[in-house]
């Protein structure tokens, strides 16, 4: 293996000397856990990272490599659990609080990963692997079949297990608060494949009356408290780590902390008049809102409070990566996988912005201060992030942001093959548009798909909204 | 038999027209989906039930498009889509649409028909059914059910009506029941393009129109011949559902001379397995019934290796040559179970097809579908 | 056999399929036509699209790329100088220089297209610009209630008027389209 590629991928995002040295072998070991070659690190540092990431801002730097950092935690796995420790995978997205809690618990010895949401993050927005023409799935029972377009984040975790690449987690803890795919996707990985020891679920049937607030809605938010601490239960029960409840306080306060650095960026992010961040970067450091990366929480606090001071640098001095009257577009699927996208809006003059970013700190602290039971708070913060509840709820959600964030215009999109996610986006647009007088613009594809499947075909509606939001900047 | 066939078809088909006049009536009209709504409630409750169960056209789904993505599948989507193209005549005129909420896909196709502005009500069915707090959940939505119900029709529900309904109901199953162990014979005297037909006409008619219905066939039909070829081979039909109107896979198996003797179907189809205690509470009992005992449901969690082992007992018991697995489109939970028991069949001498369906039956998509089939009926008579 | 030639992905055939419609109409549009303008097979031309429908759907979103790429940079030029009447006028002019040398798209844009696509989540924000476009534009918004049905009258006659250009029904001259907009905003913009 030629390192030299390596070398280079590590000292951009900000490794040196002794360090990275001492971090290169981890990073080794982590690039093969992705399937990524010389190659593909080579092309990553010379011409996809460059174009799409702004590495000339300290706070990008610092969280990539926080990124990276997580994907070595979970490449170690196998040392961990050599030593005792115990490994619980998360697979899809969801507020990271209880597992924040179980580390704290453990006092380390439990590691928390979201395996395939973190890797397939890494592999679509720093090295373009993962997307379209490279996920090639065979016939062969135990493999999905495209036809139902399974979600990535399954498709990939299938194929990890299958391959063998990750070491048997002792938990396997899903979350299907959304579709009904992720938790299924455990039991399959149980039945075919080498799966957990456990199998936890934390799910709930989306029967709210679309229009009710989900977070406010008691026997929804009865439920999923039930649910998580009796899910809390087992896990302890097979890590061998009770965690009481004020970990699980401690883990939301962290928590907290960071939402309330995110909350201070889109604030200033959304109200600069020059956009400062890509839409892109702007999900990068939303990440952890469902996410956790396992690593010391001061890396990633470090790399917000290191891009907030950016910004604000940026913004006094009148620096942006458009014109200051350049439209905005509120963007709602993940431009982080499709950070191609993102350039193509830009390139035609417009910024897309939002992305993951959500300024619920606030709100979120309400919750806290309101539930003497911190499950109960969890349950109501859980049930407030967009795409979880029913779409007249989300609507609310979404038209909220818009009001405190005016844009010019709003997309949807690039979940057209999530039968929960993406399924009622079209419907949504027109609420939306109703409710705020805001264009709203709708984008089939999905954003697993890769440029060249879906851009070629939707460069022209691409144009189109640019151009429509430039005329009416005029 | 055939003419019991064409009287139920009859006041199958003209259900809308005679709940048209039950409306002008006065009664209470609720259109609804699935085994975890109590039909038998809305029956004691005085109102007048329609199950919500058409398939087999792929406009249906198609007409989804404009609110909805293509990868939702075809059954769900017909619900709405049915509506939209103004096929379901009943959807318009109901008091309620009630429909359970166990899955995604149909719950973002309930959504869409609340934004039309139907009066849609939901029936939340936790998937991890295993588990207290989901069987607590889901008596507590019968309960809020039951007090629904009870402001839709304007009075209370009548208890003794209630466990009338289930002695009915337990009459259906057990003379459904009986009509298929009949398919355990050599030559079962009654096809399964016949048996789903009855089940969908059953679930239309007047219970006591469907028990005499149902006695009478059955009695003609414990001693009548059998309808197959000789030997042929004998298949189980699994999947989610045979949807009303979708009739075409199961004539195309039956043409190409396969029997199939036995189905493991989740929906569109009267749950004749189950048995609900007439003397216990009626909410305890319903759940007990259909929820808590009955065999799990695809979507449920942990429900696979449970609905294998109920498989493999049907396949000894009905002395099964192959698996017809039969899905529907984009429905990507039955596709995963599908890939499990592909797996686990593997080795064995037990072989499973697996035909997808959007709808789309037209002669350009029917004649490979045709072609898949003839194939695997041809296999499994050499087999044999 | 000769090897087929390799499609580098959808945007062939969309090339292939505007060039097919811009010369000789939607009607000529054919999945058979398409093959033969790029020398592959028909089944080819299913590896890449689902069906007709789509590709239509592909030539009518490369029509609202054309079309409001050109109002865009004649907007742009003026800029500063753009007042309600100007943005009004000028993406009238476009509109019927677009529906003049483009006839087939815009035919298929606004009549049968329109009908086919109008409700389509991708497509639908791209109709009735005119009053949209008005409603945010910095030049129109502040009294664009009290001058909503100006443009929604303003729009309807662009359109019919473009489109009857279009299919040769009408033979009015640019000069003459232009009093009639003249004519109509003076009227009803006050």
């Amino acid at each position: 293996m030629n390192n030299s590629a390596h070398v280079k991928f590590l000292e951009m995002l900000g490794w040196e000397g002794e360090e990275l040295q001492e971090f290169l072998p981890e990073w080794l070991r982590a690039a093969k856990l992705l399937g990524l070659s010389d190659r593909d690190v080579a092309f990553a540092v010379e011409k996809w990272i460059p174009a799409y990431w702004d590495l000339s801002l300290a706070g990008v730097r610092k969280y990539i490599a926080a990124c990276i950092r997580g994907v070595v935690e979970i490449a170690k796995g196998a040392d961990y659990q050599a030593r005792g420790d115990k490994l619980i995978y998360v697979n899809m997205p969801s507020v990271p609080v209880l597992l924040g809690a179980n580390r704290i618990a453990s006092g380390g010895h439990v590691h928390a990963f979201y395996t395939s949401y973190l890797m397939i993050s890494v592999l679509t927005a720093f090295f373009n692997k993962n997307s379209g023409k490279n996920m090639d799935f065979d016939e062969e029972p135990g493999c999905f079949r495209s036809p139902c377009a399974n979600c990535a984040l399954n498709r990939l975790r299938l194929r990890m297990c299958s391959e063998g690449r990750l070491p048997r987690p002792n938990v396997a803890w899903s979350w299907g608060l959304r579709c009904s795919e992720s938790p299924k996707t455990d039991e399959m990985v149980g039945c075919i494949m080498h799966g957990a020891d456990v199998n936890v679920t934390v799910t709930i049937p989306h029967d709210a009356p679309s229009g009710v607030v989900e977070a406010d809605y008691a026997k929804k938010v009865d439920l999923l408290t039930a649910e998580m601490r009796l899910a809390q239960e087992k896990v302890s029960e097979a890590t061998g780590w009770p965690v009481s409840d004020d970990d699980v306080r401690r883990a939301m306060d962290d928590y907290l902390e960071y939402m309330d650095r995110i909350q201070t960026l889109t604030d200033l992010v959304m109200t600069a008049d020059s956009l400062p961040i890509s839409g892109g970067e702007l999900t990068l450091f939303g990440l952890c809102v469902e996410l956790c990366l396992s690593i010391d929480g001061n890396y990633i606090i470090d790399a917000l409070d290191t891009i907030i001071a950016e910004v604000r640098e940026r913004i006094e001095k009148g620096i942006g990566l458009a014109p200051r009257n350049a439209p905005r577009l509120a963007c709602h699927f993940n431009p982080l996988g499709t950070p191609w996208l993102d350039k193509a809006f830009r390139d035609s003059g417009v910024c897309l912005v939002q992305g993951k970013l959500l300024p619920f700190a606030d709100k979120f602290r309400g919750f806290v201060a309101e539930e003497s039971d911190i499950y109960r708070a969890l349950a109501r913060i859980c049930l407030s992030i967009p795409s979880t509840m029913n779409m007249l709820d989300e609507a609310r959600i979404n038209a909220e942001m818009l009001t405190r964030y005016p844009v010019d215009g709003a997309l949807y999109g690039f979940y057209s093959s999530d039968s929960w996610v993406g399924a009622l986006q079209k419907t949504m647009v027109q609420v939306i548009e109703a409710e705020t007088g805001v264009p709203h613009f709708y984008i089939e594809g999905s954003l697993w798909a890769g440029e060249d499947t879906d851009y070629d075909s939707r460069r022209a509606i691409v144009r189109s909204i640019c151009n429509y939001l430039k005329i009416s900047n005029i | 038999m055939k003419e019991i066939m064409q009287k139920l078809e009859k006041l199958s088909s003209n259900r809308p027209i005679e709940l048209v006049e039950r409306k002008n009536e006065g009664k209470k009209i609720i259109e609804y989906y699935g085994d975890f709504v109590p039909e038998q409630w809305i029956k004691a409750a005085g109102a007048e039930p329609y199950l919500i169960m058409k398939g087999g056209d792929p406009q249906a789904p198609e007409a989804t498009l404009d609110f909805s993505i293509r990868f939702m599948n075809p059954l769900a989507a017909s619900m709405v889509g049915n509506y939209l193209r103004g096929v379901d005549r009943v959807m318009p005129m109901a008091d309620s649409v009630v429909i359970q909420q166990h899955d995604c896909h149909y719950g973002r196709m309930s959504e869409i028909l609340e934004f039309k502005g139907l009066p849609v009500y939901k029936v939340g069915v936790p998937a991890d059914n295993l588990v207290g707090i989901s069987r607590e959940y889901y008596r507590h939505e019968l309960r809020e059910f039951r007090d629904y119900l009870e402001k839709v029709v304007g009075h209370p529900l009548d208890e003794a009506a209630v466990r009338e309904a289930y002695e009915k109901s337990n009459k259906i199953y057990e003379l459904m029941n009986k009509i298929s162990e009949l398919r355990k014979k050599d030559n079962p005297p009654i096809a399964f393009s016949d048996f789903i037909k009855l089940n969908h006409y059953v679930m239309r008619v007047d219970d006591d129109v469907a028990i005499e219905a149902l006695t009478e066939i059955y009695d003609e039909l414990k001693d009548a011949p059998g309808v197959h070829k000789e030997g042929a081979p004998r298949i189980l039909i699994m999947g989610r559902a045979v949807a009303e109107g979708d009739y075409v896979v199961p004539g195309l198996v039956e043409s190409a001379g396969g029997c199939i003797a036995c189905d493991f179907l989740d929906e569109a189809i009267v749950p004749y397995d189950i048995h609900i205690d007439t003397e216990a509470d009626i909410v305890d009992a319903y759940a007990k019934a259909i929820y808590d005992d009955r065999r799990p449901q695809c979507i449920f969690q942990p429900s696979w290796e449970t609905r294998f082992e109920h498989m493999k007992k049907m396949v000894e018991d009905f002395r099964i040559d192959g698996i017809l697995w039969y899905q529907l489109a984009f429905d990507e939970i039955y596709d995963m179970e599908y890939t499990c028991y592909s797996k686990w069949l593997q080795g064995s001498n037990l072989p499973i097809i697996k035909l997808e369906t959007s709808y789309e039956y037209s002669r350009e998509a029917t004649a490979p579908l045709a072609t898949r089939i003839e194939s695997f009926v041809d296999s499994l008579k050499e087999g044999k | 056999m000769a090897r087929e030639k390799v499609l580098c992905g959808r945007e062939e055939i969309i090339r292939a399929a505007v060039r097919i419609v811009d010369a000789e109409g939607m009607e000529a549009l054919s999945a058979r036509r398409i093959s033969k303008e790029l020398g592959v097979s028909a089944m080819t031309i299913y590896n890449y699209v689902a069906n007709l429908g789509e590709v239509k759907k592909y030539v009518l979103s490369d029509g609202f790329d054309r079309l409001y790429d050109s109002i865009y940079h004649a907007l742009n030029e003026l800029r500063d100088q753009v007042d309600k009447f100007t943005f009004c006028k000028t993406i009238a002019m476009q509109v019927f220089e677009f529906a003049k040398t483009n006839r087939n798209i815009f035919a298929f844009m606004f009549f049968e297209g329109r009908t086919q696509f109008l409700d389509d989540p991708e497509i639908r924000p791209f109709y009735n610009f005119i009053t949209k476009l008005t409603k945010r534009s910095k030049a129109t918004q502040k009294d664009w209630a009290e001058n909503q049905k100006a443009y929604v009258l303003l729009e309807s006659y662009v359109i019919y008027e473009s489109y009857q250009v279009c299919t040769g029904v009408s033979d009015l001259s640019r000069e003459q389209y232009a009093t009639m907009i003249d004519f109509l905003l003076a009227r009803c913009l006050g």
